[in-house]
């Protein structure tokens, strides 16, 4: 649905994307992670025609969006954070401008989005007397109006309250499942990607440092966190042994792929290492996003700066 | 299709309130200058000028001799400043509340939203012209009789046009109709730097700055060799119809450099428009 190839663009000589390269299937929810700053908006600006790329081609469902934008949003709906409207006119009015810039849009298509985002009865007041949750209830809606195939939602969620952000999960996942929409979600919130996307890619300083599914993620080795008395000594045995891969920051062991926490206990006992703390760490999109936040991180290097879940001491 | 999307453009622009500052400051000021008129001595010069010609006074200081003078100032200062101000919005608000977003997340071209855009601004300015015109007669109506039109400009040399009723009804409306094109193209100026990435007001004050500083250069006695190198000069071809007779070859030349001056804001507004990232 969405190609983007060699993309990359800078501001003022700084660059904000670098050489992106992404692939998003029809009918996927694919989540865009990464920090404030690390590209996503901008990248979102230059698949809707907004922002102009300094290099590389972008493609919605086959057409280029420089070369031919309007077949290429055609059958596009977006939602930015905060959305805002001309609040001095009603939703009802909004809508109608809002549906003309891409086609005639008859006003039971209206009235029918009014009612599937659950404005009705409100669609003739004015924008200015919406709460926050109505406003994103009509930026759902405008995005609706074309008949999308693909929906770009940029931080959706931003400024919304707890039940403004569950509403807005469930809508989401709603229009995925009732309407089958490819849904491209921007967001520095990882619980909010945790629960929507089945695939992922992350960004940081305007690089794309991960692209996969979610369960990949999710997987990466299985780190525990061992306090004795002579770490280093103690890590050395177990590599030594086989159990262990590598050591780090004088606490934390990567297991090998066949050895397991109990068979480092076994093995630390036996060796007669008093062990004070023994616990693994396990794996989370916030640990394995942290890791690839850290400078020259690379995927596999999935350590963590998250207290260990599980604790198990042996003395 | 662009019918429709022209109506919402329409409809954006009257739907604001501070569309019609314009409109409401016109009305207090033609009221207080028609009332300075009525209730002061300030029609003595028109007297003595209509008596020391052997003109009838009763005949010409008419409702159209008073709303002729109420135009002048306020065609020369108000109305550029309300035409800015609309021009100046058209594409900077849009940009600084984030909607130029959620438009161009769309499939429409920016240089037909432009286009759009500068259609809207210029219908305004026609609105805006000719209510000038018609809320001035109304109003002076109310505090002197109808009759015949005494026409005394600035700029134009001491001398002064007397017109029978009629005729002067005509040259008071076409004036109208001539001075939209001045409207149209300060809104046009101020529309073209709308399209840089700046504030609303900024492009307002840039298209406003660019206006005074013509007329000041204009104005300076040792330029006036160079007047017509000035746009302010074209802009006041509307005053010309209030002439006797009225200088056709100047205004027809005034009126075309004007539409070239309005392509030609328009181009340059386009391809920076067309050019510009827009971002949140």
């Amino acid at each position: 649905m969405i190609r983007i190839e060699s993309l990359s663009k800078a501001f003022a000589g700084r660059a904000a994307v670098r050489a992106l390269d992404l692939e998003v299937a029809r009918g996927n929810i694919f989540g865009l992670l990464g920090h404030n700053g690390a590209g996503k908006s901008t990248t979102i600006g230059m698949l809707l025609g907004q922002v102009w790329p300094d290099a590389g081609t972008l493609r919605i469902d086959g057409h280029d969006v420089f070369q031919n934008r309007s077949a290429a949003l055609a059958r596009v709906g977006a939602i930015f954070e905060a959305p805002v409207f001309y609040d001095y006119l009603s939703g009802w009015r909004n809508l109608e401008i809002l549906a003309s810039y891409t086609a005639a849009t008859p006003p039971a298509r209206i009235r029918e989005v009014v009612d599937w985002v659950g404005l009705t009865g409100r669609e003739r007041s004015t924008v200015r007397t919406y709460s926050h949750g109505m406003r994103a209830r009509l930026a759902l809606a405008q995005a609706l109006l074309p008949g999308p195939e693909l929906l770009i939602l940029d931080e959706p969620t931003n400024g919304l309250d707890p039940e403004g952000i569950h509403e807005m999960r469930h809508t989401i996942q709603r229009l995925h499942r009732e309407l089958g929409l490819t849904i491209l979600l921007s967001s520095h919130l990882l619980s909010e990607v945790e629960q929507l996307c089945s695939r992922i890619a992350v960004m940081n300083r305007g690089e794309k440092v991960f692209d996969g599914l979610l369960s990949e993620a999710r997987s990466g080795p299985t780190w525990v966190h061992l306090r004795t008395d002579d770490f280093v000594a103690a890590a050395a045995e177990l590599q030594a042994a086989g159990w262990v891969r590598r050591h780090q920051d004088g606490h934390r062991l990567e297991l090998a792929p066949t050895a397991t926490t109990a068979d480092l206990a076994r093995h630390l006992v036996h060796a007669g290492r008093p062990v004070h703390e023994l616990a693994p760490e396990r794996q989370t999109l916030e640990s394995f996003y942290l890791s690839l936040m850290r400078p020259n991180a690379s995927p596999d290097e999935t350590s963590t700066a998250v207290p260990p879940v599980q604790s198990t001491a042996v003395s | 299709m662009f019918f429709t999307q022209l109506r919402h453009e329409l409809w954006k622009l009257f739907g604001k309130k501070r569309t019609y500052i314009g409109f409401g400051a016109f009305l207090l000021a033609q009221n207080a200058i028609i009332l300075m008129f009525r209730f002061s001595r300030a029609t003595q010069g028109m007297r003595r000028t209509l008596e020391g010609g052997g003109y009838p006074v009763a005949d010409f200081l008419t409702a159209i001799t008073i709303a002729t003078q109420v135009v002048i100032p306020i065609a020369y200062l108000l109305l550029p400043l309300y035409a800015a101000l609309v021009g100046g919005d058209l594409v900077a608000k849009e940009a600084e509340d984030g909607t130029l977003r959620m438009i161009l997340a769309r499939p429409i071209s920016r240089l037909r939203l432009l286009a759009l855009k500068w259609l809207a601004g210029a219908l305004f300015s026609i609105v805006l012209a000719l209510s000038l015109g018609i809320f001035g007669l109304l109003f002076a109506s109310i505090w002197f009789p109808q009759g015949g039109l005494f026409a005394s400009l600035p700029g134009e040399g001491s001398g002064f046009s007397l017109f029978a009723a009629n005729e002067g009804l005509w040259r008071y409306g076409m004036a109208h109709v001539v001075l939209a094109s001045k409207a149209i193209t300060v809104m046009g100026m101020a529309l073209l730097f709308s399209c840089f990435n700046m504030k609303p007001a900024a492009a307002t004050v840039l298209a406003l700055t660019l206006l005074f500083a013509n007329f000041v250069l204009m104005n300076i006695p040792w330029f006036q060799e160079y007047r017509t190198w000035f746009i302010t000069y074209h802009l006041n071809a509307w005053q010309w119809l209030f002439l006797q007779p009225v200088p056709g070859a100047r205004m027809i030349e005034s009126l075309s450099l004007l539409a070239g001056f309005n392509i030609t804001f328009f181009v340059i507004g386009a391809t920076a428009f067309q050019m510009r990232d827009i971002k949140s």
